[in-house]
């Protein structure tokens, strides 16, 4: 490997957020990464989603801890770039303002989580995703025969402060009844809290997820000069490539930063 | 037609009230929904959960959310200088539109016709609007007797006063109100007016804390929605003094006859 290689691969590994020339080393790569300028997640979670989903369009996401529309948001690189929509659910109103003026075509709920009934809401979010054009689907590459799996969140992101509530929010969905092909949920284990973590794997892998990024980490300086745990990521095995899967799992011995799942090293 | 005196500079935010959602086509009307349940169908909702104001906030009925709004006024509002607000199946024209119905103080129109009446949502106001205020043939007490219980308006009036937030002439002058505003929470605010308007109002909603209170099952149940409505109407029409202009009730409907919800706001 040249000089130039090295250089970049270590760059990769240091850098937390997307440069256009790092499509070359995704580990997983999707159409239309080589035209992604930037993106928004602090810890690369989009990039995770494309990476699972072969960059699919036109997806649904449902983002709960929404916050800003686009600093270190999840679903801004998707709708943007990859066309998709969803709801994002926040707390505060305060983000009203910027969410109205970043993504003002993108649809918000201000509410308490732990509020909600999430079944009206799932059962909309798959009829919206449904009525979306006729843009080509990972589903339609799946399921060649029509047999499209019915229920399905192509992304669930679960972020609510203190992690203990994010569990509450996981636990208020209803598993048994839809499915999401792809999940980001914020343990926060760097807290020292680990009922959320121990919970809500129990939960996920009970409904048959696949646990591929277990304590992903994060450069947070607050609380510390090196990247912290903080989320673990999953994925569907019913709609995810079992290659995927088994590579991730077989990286996922100790805490990873998502650097080592989203590229090649 | 007469239009509506418009500013060319942006500084109206419009907020929409309702349980459903403003007809979808028009939703690029709406800044912000406020709703008491989720809605997918606007891009800003804020879900106003009736909970939150106590064991008997669901008497609120959409004064929940505008007592919402008020608590977070400046989060939401921002440097807005105008607020227009209207509902999911109502709104304040400048201009007298639509058809006759079975409300004299409103008239009606289909939701596909709203695209001719843009003016009645404009974002750029250069002054407040509100209902034109519509005589009635009774008192607000004898108006209020014969759709809801005279007890409970006189018991909010006995309120008002005890607490101090009405003299006994103001009692006197709001019981014997014959104009009302309808729908008077609706039109265009400054911002300052509707700051002063919600924070009296949110003052006179304790009144569902009080012994003064009586809780009500069926249609009556949000009582203490009406009486604000009420006491929202006294205020614009008796201690506000700015400069208004009066626009049109103006109701989005299939047709002529319209469903009731409260007998003065349709």
């Amino acid at each position: 490997m040249d000089n130039h290689n090295n250089a970049e691969i270590h760059d990769v590994a240091k850098c937390w957020s997307w440069k256009k020339s790092h499509h070359s080393q995704l580990r997983y790569p999707f159409r239309g990464a080589s035209k992604i300028k930037e993106n928004y997640s602090q810890a690369f979670q989009d990039l995770f989603v494309l990476s699972m989903l072969d960059g699919v369009r036109s997806g649904t996401y449902l983002e709960i801890g929404a916050q800003e529309p686009c600093s270190n948001n999840n679903t801004c690189l998707l709708h943007r770039e990859f066309g998709w929509g969803g709801l994002s659910i926040e707390l505060d109103p305060v983000h009203l303002s910027t969410w109205k003026k970043e993504r003002p075509r993108s649809r918000l709920l201000i509410a308490d989580a732990l509020s909600l009934d999430y079944s009206g809401i799932l059962s909309e979010l798959v009829e919206l995703g449904a009525r979306k054009s006729g843009l080509p689907s990972l589903f339609s590459k799946l399921f060649p025969s029509g047999q499209k799996p019915t229920n399905r969140i192509d992304y669930l992101q679960l972020d609510i402060d203190p992690s203990i509530n994010t569990l509450g929010v996981l636990k208020l969905l209803p598993l048994s009844d839809f499915r999401f092909s792809v999940i980001t949920f914020e343990t926060d284990v760097y807290t020292g809290d680990l009922r959320a973590q121990a919970e809500s794997r129990a939960l996920l892998l009970d409904h048959g997820y696949k646990l591929v990024g277990a304590d992903v980490s994060v450069l947070y300086e607050p609380v510390s000069p090196r990247p912290v745990p903080f989320e673990d990521w999953w994925v569907d095995p019913l709609i995810i490539d079992d290659k995927k899967i088994t590579k991730l799992s077989s990286l996922a011995h100790t805490a990873v930063c998502p650097q080592d799942i989203i590229f090649e090293r | 037609m007469v239009r509506w005196q418009a500013t060319h500079c942006a500084n109206t935010l419009n907020v929409c009230l309702g349980h459903k959602p403003f007809p979808d086509k028009f939703r690029h009307h709406v800044d912000v929904m406020l709703s008491p349940r989720p809605l997918l169908s606007p891009f800003q909702t804020v879900v106003v959960d009736d909970n939150k104001f106590g064991q008997h906030g669901s008497s609120l009925s959409e004064y929940s959310q505008l007592i919402w709004l008020y608590d977070h006024f400046s989060k939401v509002i921002n440097d807005y200088e105008y607020v227009r607000i209207f509902q999911y199946r109502r709104f304040v024209s400048p201009n007298d539109i639509g058809n006759v119905c079975s409300h004299p103080w409103a008239k009606w129109t289909k939701a596909r016709d709203i695209s001719r009446y843009d003016d009645a949502f404009r974002r750029a106001c250069s002054g407040e609007m509100f209902n034109h205020p519509f005589g009635f043939p009774e008192t607000v007490l004898g108006q209020y007797k014969n759709t809801h219980i005279e007890d409970d308006i006189l018991n909010f009036a006995r309120f008002l006063v005890e607490s101090n937030k009405f003299s006994h002439s103001d009692e006197s002058a709001f019981l014997n109100s014959v104009k009302l505003i309808p729908a008077c929470n609706m039109g265009v605010f400054k911002t300052s007016t509707l700051l002063w308007l919600l924070a009296e109002l949110k003052d006179a909603s304790q009144f569902m804390n009080t012994k003064y209170f009586t809780p009500r099952p069926g249609y009556q149940r949000r009582v203490t929605g009406f009486l604000l409505e009420r006491l929202n109407s006294y205020l614009l029409l008796n201690k506000y003094s700015g400069h208004r202009r009066y626009g049109f009730h103006t109701i989005i409907a299939d047709g002529p006859n319209i469903e009731t919800t409260t007998n003065i706001s349709g």
